[in-house]
C-alpha cells in the first residue's frame, strides 16, 4: 500500500514542479531561462525585504518574541486559501483521476497520494514565504543551531493540518451532494463557500478577542492578539511555534501528532466510504443530460455584433470555473477582505480610540498619500490578470476573431473591456475606502482620485492585453495552464513596479505644488500615455502586426 | 468569387511555403483542394479567411481586397476551420446567436436556419446543451450551422469530413452542392480523395506550395493518359513532382 501512495504521490507531485521548469533538463543545474527561477528570486527578495522591516519594528517595540505568531498566522492562511482553490481541481476534476480508476488501486491508495500532492505544493508556499523569515527571525534571536533542526521539522508537519483538513470537509461536502449538474458552477461555489467559511471564522475568532483589549492596548500590540487568536483557532499551531521555541518540545511534538494520527484516521474513514463514489458522481455528470425544448423566441434575441461580443467575454469568464477562479475570484476575495478590514478599524479601533480618531479626521491629503492611493490601486489592477489572458483563454480558436467582419481595433478594445470594468471597481472601492479613514479627502480630490485611478487600471488594461497579443498563448493542454505557466505575468509585474516609479517622480517633480494640481498632473500624464498607446495600436493593426502571432 | 493573384508567403526569410500562387474560383463552382501534409492546403485557405497575412500578391473576395478591404470581405466569407472546438463553455444555442449577432443575422432568417439545419444534422436536442459535453462531430455540426447561417457567398472548409458520421457527411455534402447551385463558391480542403472526386467541379492539387494541377478530374485523366482512380493520378502527381 505504502509504495502504491509514494509512487502516485512521485508521479502528481513531479508533474506540479515541472510545470515551473525550474531545473534544466539536460544539465540539471538551475534553469535560468525560467521566469518562475526569477519570480521566485523577486518574491524571496521582497519577503526577506518585509520581514527585516517587521523584525526591526516589532524590536523597537520590544516585541520580537510574536514575530512567529504574526508570520504562521499569515502563513496558515495563504495556506488554507491556497488547499481550498486547489483541493477540488486535484481531488475530483484533475483529468488523471479517469485514467487511474480502471486501474486496481485503493480508494485510500488514490486518496492519500492526492493528499501528499496538496501538501507538496504547500511547501512550495512555506518554502516562499516562511523558510527566509524564520532563518532572520533565528539571526535576530541568536538562536542555537538546534533552532534551525526545529524550523525543517515544524515547516514538515505544518502543511498537514489544513491540508487533511481541507480534504475532509471537501468530503463531507460531496458526500451530501446528489449529483454534479454543472461543474463549473459546482467548483466555484464549493470554493466561494469554503473560503467564506474560513473568512467568516476568523472574523469572529478576531473580533471575539480584540474588542475585550482595543480600549487599553495600542493596535501594533493588538497585532499579537490577532495573530494569537488565529493560531490557537487551529489547534496544532501554538503547539508547533513551542517546538519552534524549544518550549516543551517532546510534549507537543507528541500533541500535534496525536491530532495528526486522529486527523488522518477520519480521513480515511470518511475516504474509504465516500472517495471513489464522489469522483463517480464527478465523471458522469455530463452523461445525464436533459433535452430541454429551446424557445426559440427567448432564446434568438438579436443583439448588435459589438454587443453581443461583449456579453460573449464576459461569458467566457463567468461561466468557466478555472477561468473564474484564476482571473475574477482572487481580486473579489481581496476587496471584500479590504473593506472589511477598514470597515472594521473605522468602527471599531477608530470610533473607540478617540487619539486615533482625531489624528485620522485631521489628516489632510498629500502628494504622498495619493501616490499610495494609486499605488494600491496599481497593485489591485494587477491581479485579475484578465486582458494578460484575453488572448491566450481562447486557445486555437483565437483565430476566430480574424475572420469575422468585425473591425481589429475595434475587438482590441472590446478584449479590454472586462479587465478596465474591474479595475474602474478597483478604484472606486479604494477612494471610497481612503475617504471613509481620511474623512478630510474633500469631494473634488475623490472625483480626481477615481478618474485617474480609473486611467491608471486602463494603461495597466491596454499594454497587458499588448503582451498576450504579440505573445499569446495557444497550445494549452488545461485551462490551468494559461495561468500557472504564463510567463507574460512578468511584463505585469514589471510594468506594475515601473508605474509606481513614475507615480513617486511625479510626486517628486509636483513637490511644491497643491495636491489638486498634482493629481492632475498624474491624469493628464496617464492620459497622454493612454493616447500613444492607442497610437501604436492603430498602426500596428494597420500594419498587421498586432495580431500576427494568432494564427 | 475568389481570385488568389501571385501570392506567396514564408515563415521564414527566403523559404516559401506558398510560391506565386495563382487561382481562381468562380461563382456556382465547389473546388477541392488536396494535397499531402505540410503541401500549404491550410496556409492558403489561412490567408483567404485573413488570419495570415499574405506577404507577395493579394486575394480578392468578391471583388474585395481581403488585405486592404478586410471587413467587407470577410462578410461574405463563411469558414469551417478544420478545430471545431469553439466556445465550449456556451450552449450549442447561444453560440448560433452569437455568430448570427456578429453576421447581423435577422431574426427569422436565423430561427428558420437553426431549426432547419439541427433537424437535418439531427442535434436539435443537444442545443440546449454546453458545447463542451458535444462529441467531436456534434461540434463540427454546430460549427457549420453556425457558418451556414448568414448564408455566406464563399463558403471555405478546413478539413471538414473529418470526425462527421457517414450520415453526416453524406448530409454535408448535398448541403455543399446546394450551396454552389445557389451560385456560391464551394472551396474545401480535404485528405479523403474519394469525396474530392465525387463533389468536385474542379480540383486543385497543392504540392510544397505550387499547384501542380487544376481542372476537373476528366481533365486529370487525360492528362495522364490513363483510366485510373483520383487515388492513383494524385500519387503519380506528387511524385513526378
Amino acid at each position: 500500500m505504502i509504495k502504491n501512495i509514494v509512487l502516485l504521490t512521485k508521479i502528481s507531485t513531479r508533474n506540479f514542479w515541472k510545470n515551473f521548469n525550474l531545473f534544466n533538463k539536460d544539465t540539471k543545474k538551475i534553469n535560468k531561462k525560467s521566469i518562475y527561477v526569477w519570480l521566485f528570486l523577486i518574491v524571496i527578495m521582497a519577503i526577506t525585504y518585509l520581514s527585516n522591516e517587521l523584525l526591526s519594528m516589532l524590536e523597537d517595540y520590544g516585541q520580537l518574541q510574536i514575530f512567529p505568531n504574526i508570520l504562521f498566522a499569515i502563513a496558515i492562511v495563504i495556506m488554507f486559501i491556497q488547499i481550498i482553490i486547489a483541493s477540488m481541481n486535484i481531488l475530483y476534476f484533475s483529468k488523471d483521476i479517469e485514467y487511474m480508476l480502471p486501474m486496481p488501486i485503493r480508494t485510500e491508495e488514490l486518496l492519500l497520494s492526492r493528499v501528499n500532492t496538496l501538501i507538496n505544493m504547500l511547501y512550495g508556499v512555506e518554502l516562499l514565504f516562511m523558510l527566509i523569515p524564520l532563518i532572520l527571525y533565528g539571526a535576530s534571536i541568536m538562536a542555537p543551531l538546534s533552532y534551525y533542526v526545529f524550523v525543517i521539522v515544524v515547516l514538515m508537519l505544518l502543511p498537514v493540518f489544513p491540508t487533511v483538513l481541507v480534504t475532509i470537509l471537501t468530503l463531507i461536502i460531496m458526500k451530501f451532494i446528489k449529483k454534479i449538474k454543472n461543474k463549473n458552477a459546482f467548483q466555484i461555489c464549493v470554493t466561494l463557500l469554503a473560503i467564506l467559511f474560513i473568512v467568516f471564522a476568523e472574523v469572529i475568532f478576531i473580533k471575539g478577542v480584540t474588542s475585550n483589549q482595543i480600549d487599553q492596548e495600542l493596535i501594533e500590540v493588538n497585532v499579537n492578539h490577532i495573530s494569537e487568536s488565529i493560531n490557537s483557532s487551529f489547534i496544532v499551531i501554538n503547539p508547533l511555534i513551542s517546538i519552534l521555541n524549544q518550549d516543551q518540545i517532546f510534549l507537543n511534538l507528541l500533541k500535534v501528532i496525536s491530532v495528526y494520527v486522529l486527523m488522518y484516521a477520519i480521513l480515511i474513514w470518511i475516504g474509504n466510504k465516500t472517495y471513489i463514489k464522489n469522483i463517480l458522481k464527478t465523471t458522469v455528470y455530463n452523461k445525464n443530460r436533459h433535452q430541454k425544448e429551446i424557445n426559440f423566441e427567448k432564446q434568438c434575441k438579436i443583439h448588435k455584433p459589438i454587443t453581443s461580443y461583449i456579453k460573449n467575454e464576459w461569458k467566457s469568464l463567468l461561466k468557466n470555473a478555472i477561468f473564474f477562479i484564476q482571473t475574477i475570484y482572487p481580486i473579489a476575495l481581496t476587496m471584500i477582505m479590504l473593506i472589511f478590514i477598514a470597515v472594521y478599524f473605522k468602527i471599531g479601533a477608530v470610533a473607540k480610540n478617540q487619539e486615533l480618531s482625531e489624528t485620522l479626521n485631521g489628516m489632510n491629503l498629500t502628494l504622498e498619500g495619493v501616490c499610495i492611493i494609486f499605488g494600491i490601486i496599481q497593485v489591485l489592477c494587477s491581479m485579475p490578470n484578465i486582458s494578460i489572458t484575453s488572448i491566450s483563454r481562447q486557445g486555437k480558436n483565437a483565430v476566430f476573431m480574424k475572420y469575422i467582419p468585425i473591425s481589429l481595433y475595434k475587438q482590441f478594445w472590446v478584449k479590454n473591456i472586462p479587465q478596465i470594468v474591474i479595475s474602474s471597481v478597483i478604484s472606486i472601492i479604494v477612494v471610497i475606502l481612503a475617504k471613509l479613514l481620511f474623512p478630510a479627502i474633500s469631494i473634488w480630490q475623490i472625483i480626481l482620485l477615481i478618474l485617474t485611478g480609473m486611467i491608471i487600471g486602463v494603461v495597466n488594461s491596454f499594454l497587458m492585453l499588448i503582451v498576450d497579443m504579440k505573445r499569446p498563448i495557444l497550445d494549452w493542454k488545461s485551462e490551468v495552464d494559461i495561468f500557472k505557466q504564463n510567463g507574460n505575468k512578468i511584463f505585469q509585474y514589471v510594468w506594475t513596479i515601473i508605474a509606481i516609479l513614475l507615480l513617486m517622480y511625479i510626486r517628486k517633480i509636483c513637490e511644491n505644488l497643491n495636491v489638486y494640481f498634482g493629481i492632475l498632473v498624474m491624469f493628464i500624464f496617464f492620459a497622454i500615455v493612454f493616447v500613444i498607446i492607442n497610437v501604436i495600436i492603430i498602426k500596428q493593426i494597420k500594419k498587421n502586426k498586432l495580431f500576427k502571432n494568432i494564427i | 468569387m475568389i481570385e488568389i493573384e501571385n501570392v506567396s508567403k514564408s515563415y521564414i526569410k527566403g523559404a516559401k511555403i506558398i510560391d506565386d500562387l495563382n487561382l481562381k474560383i468562380k461563382d456556382g463552382e465547389i473546388l477541392g483542394f488536396i494535397g499531402p501534409n505540410g503541401a500549404g492546403k491550410t496556409t492558403v485557405i489561412k490567408m483567404i479567411t485573413g488570419i495570415l497575412n499574405i506577404d507577395e500578391g493579394d486575394i480578392l473576395i468578391d471583388g474585395k481586397s481581403i488585405q486592404n478591404e478586410p471587413y467587407e470581405a470577410k462578410k461574405s466569407i463563411g469558414f469551417t476551420p478544420d478545430n471545431p472546438d469553439m466556445f465550449l463553455n456556451l450552449k450549442g444555442i447561444e453560440y448560433l446567436n452569437f455568430v448570427a449577432d456578429i453576421y447581423k443575422v435577422g431574426k427569422e432568417e436565423r430561427i428558420k436556419v437553426i431549426k432547419e439545419l439541427s433537424k437535418k444534422f439531427e442535434i436539435e436536442g443537444a442545443l440546449n446543451e454546453k458545447i463542451e459535453n458535444y462529441s467531436h462531430g456534434m461540434r463540427q455540426k454546430i460549427v457549420i450551422i453556425g457558418v451556414l447561417l448568414h448564408n455566406p457567398k464563399n463558403w471555405i472548409l478546413d478539413e471538414p469530413i473529418t470526425g462527421l458520421d457517414p450520415k453526416a457527411i453524406y448530409d454535408l455534402k448535398i448541403m455543399m452542392k446546394e450551396h454552389a447551385k445557389k451560385g456560391n463558391v464551394v472551396f474545401f480542403s480535404t485528405h479523403i480523395l474519394e469525396v474530392a472526386e465525387n463533389l468536385c467541379d474542379r480540383v486543385a492539387i497543392i504540392n510544397k506550395g505550387k499547384i501542380l494541377f487544376l481542372g476537373t478530374i476528366e481533365e486529370l485523366k487525360n492528362k495522364m493518359k490513363e483510366n485510373n482512380s483520383l487515388e492513383e493520378l494524385f500519387m503519380e502527381i506528387i511524385k513526378n513532382d
